[in-house]
């Protein structure tokens, strides 16, 4: 098994809010905001279209011969369901949009891990690939940005999917682990995907997952086994000297 | 609701979106019925006879357009619209390719739905005229005896009687006999109806059974003969002409 030290980051804890300088600098961003987006978008259309569907069948009811008044509000009541499932999806392209300082909260890492796994579960189907969560209590609050590391943890998820589509081990599943390690909470990502030449934790894939794990105070490195897979392992901090009151909502 | 309003199926893993799209369409008079999982419909599609299938291209397990090969390797033809999220190009490329009638892009208004629907159940109808025509033709060919349909098949080749009769090892006073039956059973009146006949199932020679009104028809064994019969000739004599024709692969196919 080799493990890579991972070297600090360029910018150091505002890593992810510091202004591109270079080419390469410039075009990350973007590539990487690309395929959050697709992934979002694509749970944007779902409730968009039962929403249309839904409101048609209600001004049908109402405007027939003979009006459906029962019909009509079943429609209406589930047209609002889905738009609550726009709103969801539309908060969480927000939160992807945004570049700030990390927030110094108390939070539960697993829900934004279940979170992220269903956000990209149609890119999964699109690759083929399956997901996987494993979960090994008691995990305690880490103490950071919830929406930030939502962002880290979507793109160590979609790095893993584009690693799986380009694997023949599509039968293995892309695995998201919590647990608890040493005062901090270990989110790793598995897949059996190729890990691709150059591209460590510094490349061009994983820049803003790395980026958000610096800023955060954490680690992040890359495991790499024949027989256990590819291991994307983030490691962030349980505890601060400053100020941690109370949980939040995740 | 009657049962001879034209049925569509929905089968899409989001279950908000079957039950929006059925509940609209149910509304325009429509019976509908929707499938969480592929399998959800394959287990059923044997007893349906739907006029459109709106299937979502990406599901779990199976996608739309591998669902859409499994209909129609178990012998069912039905007009199918497509749903994606994601319309990209080798989306749109693979609909297409596996011949459906539309792809519509979610999201998707009432009036794009309604025209791909329409459309969809016009191709059934036609689809259902000409399962109904064949269906016709093999029954009246089932009576042949494989005999008659061995002589159907190459007197329709365009061969004369005397070859016939060498061909198949008989008199030409028995292929003219064969050949009397042959007319009389299929109801002809002019050699040119019969090769018109003979062309028919040689057209739709893909089918080999028929499902219709959930009744399903095996391809009898005569049509079979005269498929086989007339393929074989034309192999053998591509320009219609009168070399030598092997008698093995008469005899096989009979």
């Amino acid at each position: 098994m080799t493990f890579d030290a991972l070297p600090p980051a360029d910018g150091g804890p505002d890593d992810s809010t510091r202004i591109p300088s270079t080419d390469r600098d410039r075009a990350l961003p973007l590539t990487v905001a690309g395929r959050l987006v697709a992934a979002v978008t694509h749970e944007l259309r779902q409730p968009l279209t039962a929403l249309e569907m839904n409101i048609a069948a209600a001004l049908l009811f109402l405007s027939g011969p003979t009006m459906q008044l029962d019909g009509a509000l079943d429609s209406l009541r589930d047209a609002l369901v889905q738009q609550g499932r726009l709103r969801e999806a539309l908060q969480a392209l927000d939160e992807l949009a945004v570049r700030r300082e990390p927030l110094r909260e108390a939070i539960d890492a697993v829900p934004i891990a279940r979170d992220v796994l269903a956000l990209v579960g149609s890119d999964a189907l699109a690759r083929h690939a399956s997901l996987d969560l494993v979960v090994l209590p008691p995990v305690g609050p880490v103490f950071g940005d919830a929406p930030l590391m939502r962002q880290a943890f979507l793109n160590m998820v979609l790095d893993a999917l584009e690693a799986t589509s380009l694997s023949p081990r599509r039968d293995k599943p892309v695995r998201l682990t919590v647990r608890q390690v040493e005062g901090t909470v270990e989110v790793a990502v598995t897949h059996f995907g190729p890990r691709r030449e150059g591209e460590g934790v510094d490349g061009w894939g994983l820049a803003l997952a790395r980026s958000v794990v610096v800023a955060h105070g954490g680690t992040i490195a890359l495991e790499e086994d024949a027989n256990a897979g590819v291991r994307l392992v983030t490691r962030w901090p349980t505890t601060s000297p400053e100020v941690p009151q109370g949980v939040s909502d995740a | 609701m009657h049962d001879d309003q034209p049925l569509i199926v929905i089968v899409d893993d989001d279950a908000a979106i079957c039950r929006a799209v059925s509940r609209l369409l149910r509304g325009r008079g429509f019976r509908v019925r929707t499938y969480s999982t592929p399998h959800a419909y394959l287990d059923e599609s044997d007893a349906l006879s739907p006029s459109c299938a709106l299937i979502d291209i990406r599901m779990p397990e199976i996608d739309g357009l591998a669902l859409l090969r499994l209909i129609r390797d178990n012998g069912d033809e039905v007009p199918t619209v497509f749903m994606t999220a994601v319309s990209d190009i080798p989306t749109i490329v693979g609909a297409m390719r596996e011949g459906a009638i539309d792809l519509l892009s979610k999201p998707f208004s009432m009036e794009q739905l309604g025209a791909a629907i329409t459309r969809a159940i016009q191709r059934a109808a036609v689809m259902d005229r000409n399962r109904r025509g064949l269906d016709d033709i093999w029954r009246s060919a089932a009576n042949l005896t494989p005999r008659e349909a061995e002589v159907c098949g190459l007197v329709a080749s365009g061969l004369p009687n005397k070859r016939v009769a060498a061909l198949i090892g008989t008199k030409e006073k028995t292929v003219k006999v064969h050949r009397g039956r042959v007319m009389q059973k299929l109801h002809m009146a002019s050699f040119a109806e019969l090769v018109r006949f003979v062309e028919t199932l040689q057209r739709e020679a893909s089918y080999t059974t028929l499902r219709i009104d959930a009744r399903e028809t095996r391809r009898p064994r005569s049509v079979n003969i005269i498929i086989e019969v007339t393929r074989a000739r034309a192999q053998l004599e591509p320009e219609g002409g009168h070399a030598a024709m092997d008698q093995r692969a008469i005899s096989a196919a009979s």
